[in-house]
């Protein structure tokens, strides 16, 4: 069975009057068949002369099913090389320059063995292997001829990956040629990248992947600015510095030897650095060159660094205590006692423009230096230099306040300093007490260094090294109040954060430094440094600097990849739940999506992504309020969230797990009671072992409570809804029963010492032949109507009357041609949708008789794998492998 | 997760596991077996894309040990006794002869397929190679079968699976679409069951000129008798009046299409292939309950080098440089 093709015209020469198309297949089978036929390129008759084909070569040696081939052009004189990739993860690189003298291959007319792991390939041999990949490669292609030996190769895969490869055909030595992995590309999420293309004189890739993003990579300039690395001596010997220092006995111990310290940036073209042995420097990366600032013998074997960006000036701490402030490009140099009394080392410098704060190595309390620059001189010239000394934020008997990030506020005047243990500590630098007292001193990121404070408007945002990174709102004084209104946890040991278009996070992850596009959550750099336990600085798209092994290393990180478009969800989506204009979508890629729907261009706008769950996320609701969000899925995982905007989510609580349950259906009933002027949540959830639990969800603690357990019967529970009466809860599995347990009063179950038993049936009516795969619940003229969707084909619709305890039920059978997944009501109408990818629109009645179903219309949509459907803005969105948005007043 | 996590979300694997199965897939021949009586004076019958062998299985131990059963795969499979097994390609021409030959040039009462590709996670991609293999399937079925003779197949019940349905329809008098209930409800997968085997007057059968791939079906013959509809108990059934099976409708630009009845099959108080169970606390024997390897391990996948080599370079995760 064929997998993958190649073709490639060959024109007519000497041997061969005729044109000839050279193909190469690949097949299921692990083989790859090449074969050419000569051909009439524009014949008169318009019928293509094809004369019989002759087979080349059969290329055996995949373990697995190939899925791409490519032939190379002609390179060095007469050479085509066949690449091909394959199940197998590797891609084989196969010399067929001599394809036309090779004896002719059986046509495959004998009986062949067929299956993998031939031993024997009949002509043609494969040069080089290449692995790297991570799971299955859909494509291979060879880049155009630029260097005489060096052979490029571009490749995509399953694991979200582009990958770049070389061979050098005047490789010597024995063993086959090496197939190099050069560059690798991760833009994709979920899984696979199914496309691509290249330009080759720009240097561009495109590729696509499953998520619907388009990723953009400029490959050429990539490898043009690979990263550069100093060691000292070579620094040194620029400068025309590697004088031994005076006074310094000249022995070669290591001790007296210089090494890099502390970096920190400049601008777009020049960072700073510190050495062991008190030497300042700057590099300029446009001229590769270093400069010496100077040589402080109390910055030997101490020193620390800071920068105000964007304006040549550095600050300095030494051992004995003092402070210097130095302008780069003059070398004018300002110093003076950070701390009255104090000789010891300054333990920490912290900058906003134009402060410094100096902490002490016992910090109980800080010093605040505040001071102007006087640009009307040239050089310009440090006045007004004022010191404010500050009590710890941190209270007797609580853990030592060590400062790690500071922001000032220019417009309230509030200091904001974050603490190694989380905390964040506020002044109001108005205030005339000295020495100063924190205005609020909160816990916010439990229990890591905060790493940098970054103002918004209103608010700020904290990054943490616990990972998670926290929008912020605070309140007027009197009583300051942090609220956290946005906390997300991209999985990354955040260090920084930087806002241009988009909000940027960068910092470590395993041995890489991360540069992340938080909008996108798209990889928009990683340089493999070592891990995070180096001197580092960065300079937000510029560049990245780090010590490893001694040297200096210099890595160019301008924006060289960006997403054309952004995509949605990597896997199926399996979930949708809607409040206002407001979507969320939960998928198998594990990830919570809240996006709007655009009223232009009617697609979804993508706000934020989630990445908390550990599995995918099969069911998700909001409260009537919108106020708060409900996700669950795989493990048993249910999560609370507060939803204030698109952009803002936090995690509120998390109901207890179960790592072999799943819940595939919940409903949530606001019950009051919830304290803080909220209301409390009851939430029902049927889980895949048949249980059902009841909860009560306290927003204020963000607890949840067990207030009634029962078990249904053996099979899984897909649907569970609380009656649109209030007085019982409907239960849907993949028995197709519809059953009712009745509940007296559910406003009362909000904390019981004990859980409370499930009451019986009141209901129990069969609708489908199995699964119950979509339900909606309307009230109806005569009592609750439920719609139902089935497996078996179905469209079930049932009439309820929970005062008598009577189910009548109606049958659509064959509505579709598979399974119906989504019903919704649309208008006056029902919607429903299936595998089968059509979208169809009934007009269901009710009569003397009972209910009538009449066929309305019926449409296919591009989604495959229905899951669900729901209605924002008046249309309707259709999710599955997918999004589909279908305008639904035009369909009626 | 553990080796008995599996035992708790998937009740047939460990079933499959405890019966000596070779593969929990044993069982959805046996539900549809229970509800088709597909074995019914059955004693030459063909498996195809066979391996591990869970069907051959069900086959060689329900039918009368005097029965022929001849399975056919690509790989190699560890024969069974009572059963044939060939590897062979069951598109190639050279097959049938082989075939025939080993059912004693005798037709076939009933041929059966469970094969399935390896998916991709395209869906088209996904179920046009399924139909593809049901269509192949299908070709070496019409050069086996007695008429009267039956079709079971694994069918991807996907956005074209009603063009399948109504080819199926040009050749046997009756075509269901079934699930197991041990078939996973979060799955595509269900099987077409087609019974009486009637090509249509001047059809005839060929390998070398299959159906599909360009051929076309033969005309569709008038069977206008009202089939079964499968409705639980208790249900009031809808019939419509248009939408029927959406066979009206332009013939030049689409195919023809037609949704087939469908049958849920396996008793409800049979296991829930989606549902989570508790494990037993004792075994058949009485002894404590144990989670026991599977009666075939699972062949090597086509990655399995790939993995010894990352192994090799040390680390699971990466691999290969990154640049920025």
């Amino acid at each position: 069975m064929l997998y993958s093709a190649h073709l490639l015209y060959l024109a007519a020469d000497a041997p061969n009057p005729r044109g000839r198309v050279l193909v190469a297949a690949g097949t299921v089978f692990g083989e790859i068949l090449l074969w050419s036929v000569a051909i009439t390129p524009f014949p008169s008759s318009g019928i293509h002369d094809l004369q019989i084909p002759k087979t080349h070569y059969r290329l055996l040696g995949h373990e697995g099913s190939i899925f791409g081939v490519n032939i190379s052009p002609k390179c060095h004189g007469d050479k085509y090389y066949l690449a091909s990739c394959s199940d197998d993860r590797t891609i084989r690189i196969w010399d067929i320059s001599q394809f036309d003298s090779s004896p002719p291959t059986a046509d495959g007319s004998e009986i062949k063995r067929t299956g993998f792991g031939h031993e024997l390939t009949r002509g043609g041999g494969c040069i080089s292997v290449g692995w790297g990949h991570g799971a299955r490669i859909w494509g291979v292609r060879f880049l155009p001829v630029t260097e005489e030996s060096l052979i490029e190769l571009l490749s995509i895969s399953e694991d979200l990956t582009s990958r770049f490869w070389t061979f050098n055909l005047e490789q010597k030595g024995a063993g086959s040629i090496e197939l190099k992995n050069t560059a690798t590309y991760r833009l994709h999420s979920g899984k696979h990248i199914w496309s691509y293309a290249l330009d080759f004189e720009r240097g561009l890739l495109a590729t696509g992947g499953a998520d619907g993003r388009i990723g953009l990579i400029h490959y050429r300039d990539d490898q043009e600015s690979r990263e550069e690395a100093w060691d000292m001596d070579s620094v040194l010997a620029q400068i025309g510095d590697s004088r031994e220092e005076p006074g310094e006995p000249s022995h070669k111990d290591k001790k007296a030897h210089d090494a890099f310290k502390e970096y920190a940036a400049l601008d777009n073209d020049c960072f700073a650095a510190t050495t062991t042995r008190g030497r300042v420097l700057t590099y300029t990366l446009s001229q590769k060159r270093w400069n010496l600032v100077g040589q402080w013998a109390e910055l030997k074997g101490w020193s620390i660094l800071a920068s105000w960006e964007d304006s040549g000036l550095i600050a300095l701490g030494d051992r004995n205590g003092q402070v210097g402030v130095l302008d780069t490009v003059s070398k004018r140099e300002w110093w003076w006692q950070s701390m009255a009394g104090e000789s010891g080392k300054v333990a920490g410098v912290f900058l906003g423009s134009y402060y410094i704060l100096t902490t002490a190595l016992s910090p109980t309390i800080f010093s605040l230096h505040s001071f102007k620059m006087d640009r009307s001189k040239s050089p310009s010239v440090l006045i007004d230099r004022e010191t404010l000394s500050l009590h710890s934020p941190a209270r007797a008997g609580e853990t030592k306040f060590l400062v790690t990030s500071l922001a000032v506020n220019q417009e309230t005047n509030y200091l904001l300093l974050g603490s190694r243990a989380g905390t964040l500590g506020i002044y109001d630098l108005s205030s005339t007490v000295r020495p100063l007292w924190a205005l609020s001193h909160t816990l916010v990121h439990p229990t890591d260094a905060i790493t940098s404070i970054l103002l918004l408007k209103p608010g700020i945002l904290t990054t943490s090294r616990n990972g998670e990174y926290s929008h912020l709102s605070i309140s007027s004084p009197p009583n300051i109040c942090l609220t956290k209104t946005h906390s997300l946890k991209p999985s990354l040991v955040i260090e920084g954060a930087g806002q241009l278009d988009n909000l940027t996070l960068w910092g470590f992850r395993g041995k890489h430094f991360m540069v992340i596009n938080q909008a996108s959550q798209h990889e928009a750099h990683s340089v493999e440094c070592g891990g995070a336990h180096r001197a580092w600085t960065y300079r937000l798209n510029e560049y990245f600097v780090w010590t490893k092994a001694g040297k200096s290393h210099i890595a160019r990180t301008y924006p060289r990849r960006k997403l054309l478009q952004s995509g949605l969800h990597g896997r199926e989506v399996k979930s949708i739940a809607t409040h206002g204009d407001l979507i969320a979508t939960g998928a198998e890629d594990t990830l919570l999506h809240l996006s709007t729907l655009s009223p232009t261009s009617g697609e979804l706008c993508l706000g934020t992504v989630v990445g908390t769950h550990t599995t995918g996320i099969h069911a998700l609701q909001f409260t009537p309020s919108g106020q708060y969000l409900f996700s669950a899925g795989g493990a048993g995982e249910l999560l609370a969230w507060r939803v204030r905007s698109v952009n803002e989510i936090v995690l509120r609580g998390a109901c207890e797990g179960w790592s072999d349950l799943r819940v595939e259906g919940f409903d949530l009933l606001p019950v009051g009671g919830g304290g803080g002027g909220e209301d409390g949540v009851l939430l029902a959830i049927g889980y895949s072992d048949s249980t059902i639990r009841l909860y009560y969800f306290s927003p204020s603690t963000g607890t949840f409570n067990l207030v009634m357990k029962g078990t249904y019967k053996a099979c899984c529970i897909l649907h569970i809804k609380f009656l649109p009466s209030n007085d019982g809860i409907l239960v849907a599995g993949t028995d197709g029963y519809l059953s009712i347990y009745p509940l007296s009063d559910p406003c009362s179950l909000t904390s019981l010492p004990h859980p409370l038993p499930l009451p019986r049936k009141s209901v129990e009516k069969r609708v489908h032949q199995s699964s119950i795969k979509a339900l909606k619940v309307v009230v109806g003229a005569n009592g609750v109507c439920v719609y139902t969707g089935g497996d078996d084909c179905a469209f079930g619709v049932t009439r309820v009357d929970t005062k008598y305890n009577v189910a009548e039920s109606w049958i659509v059978p064959r509505a579709h041609a598979s399974a119906v997944t989504a019903v919704l009501c649309v208008g006056g109408h029902v919607l429903t949708a299936g595998v089968d990818q059509q979208v169809k629109l009934w007009k269901v009645s009710e009569g003397g008789e009972g209910i009538m179903v009449e066929a309305q219309e019926q449409q296919e949509s591009a989604v495959a794998d229905i899951s669900a459907a729901e209605m924002v803005g008046g249309k309707v969105v259709i999710v599955g492998v997918g999004v589909d948005v279908w305008e639904a007043s035009a369909r009626l | 997760m553990g080796k008995s996590s599996k035992d708790k979300r998937d009740s047939y694997y460990r079933l499959a596991k405890e019966q000596g199965w070779r593969a929990r897939s044993a069982f959805k021949l046996l539900q549809l077996n229970s509800q088709f009586n597909l074995f019914a004076d059955v004693t030459r019958v063909v498996d195809l894309c066979a391996a591990p062998g869970s069907w051959s299985q069900v086959l060689s131990r329900t039918l009368p040990p005097t029965s022929t059963i001849v399975s056919l795969d690509l790989q190699p499979m560890t024969p069974l006794p009572g059963v044939t097994t060939l590897q062979a390609d069951i598109t190639h021409p050279s097959t049938l002869p082989l075939l025939l030959q080993h059912l004693g040039n005798k037709p076939a009462d009933l041929v059966v397929s469970d094969g399935a590709p390896d998916v991709t996670g395209l869906h088209d991609l996904d179920e046009y190679i399924q139909s593809q293999l049901l269509l192949a399937a299908l070709n070496l079925a019409t050069c086996v079968l007695k008429p009267g003779g039956g079709f079971v197949a694994k069918i991807f019940r996907g956005r074209d699976v009603a063009v399948v349905f109504a080819q199926l329809r040009c050749l046997f008098n009756r075509v269901t679409c079934a699930k197991p209930r041990s078939s996973r409800g979060s799955s595509i997968e269900a099987f077409v069951v087609c019974e009486g085997y009637s090509p249509p007057a001047g059809f005839k059968a060929s390998l070398e000129a299959p159906l599909g791939l360009g051929m076309k079906f033969p005309e569709k013959p008038n069977r206008s008798d009202k089939e079964e509809e499968h409705l639980v108990d208790g249900v009031r059934e809808i019939e419509l009046r248009e939408l029927e099976g959406g066979e009206d409708g332009d013939h030049d630009s689409q195919e023809a299409r037609y949704i087939v009845p469908f049958i849920a099959c396996g008793d409800l108080s049979e296991f829930d292939s989606d549902a989570t169970y508790a494990l037993p606390e004792v075994d058949e024997f009485g002894q404590k309950w144990k989670s026991k390897d599977p009666v075939q391990p699972p062949t090597a996948p086509p990655y399995k080098t790939a993995l010894e080599m990352r192994r090799q370079l040390g680390g699971g995760g990466g691999g290969g440089p990154s640049t920025s």
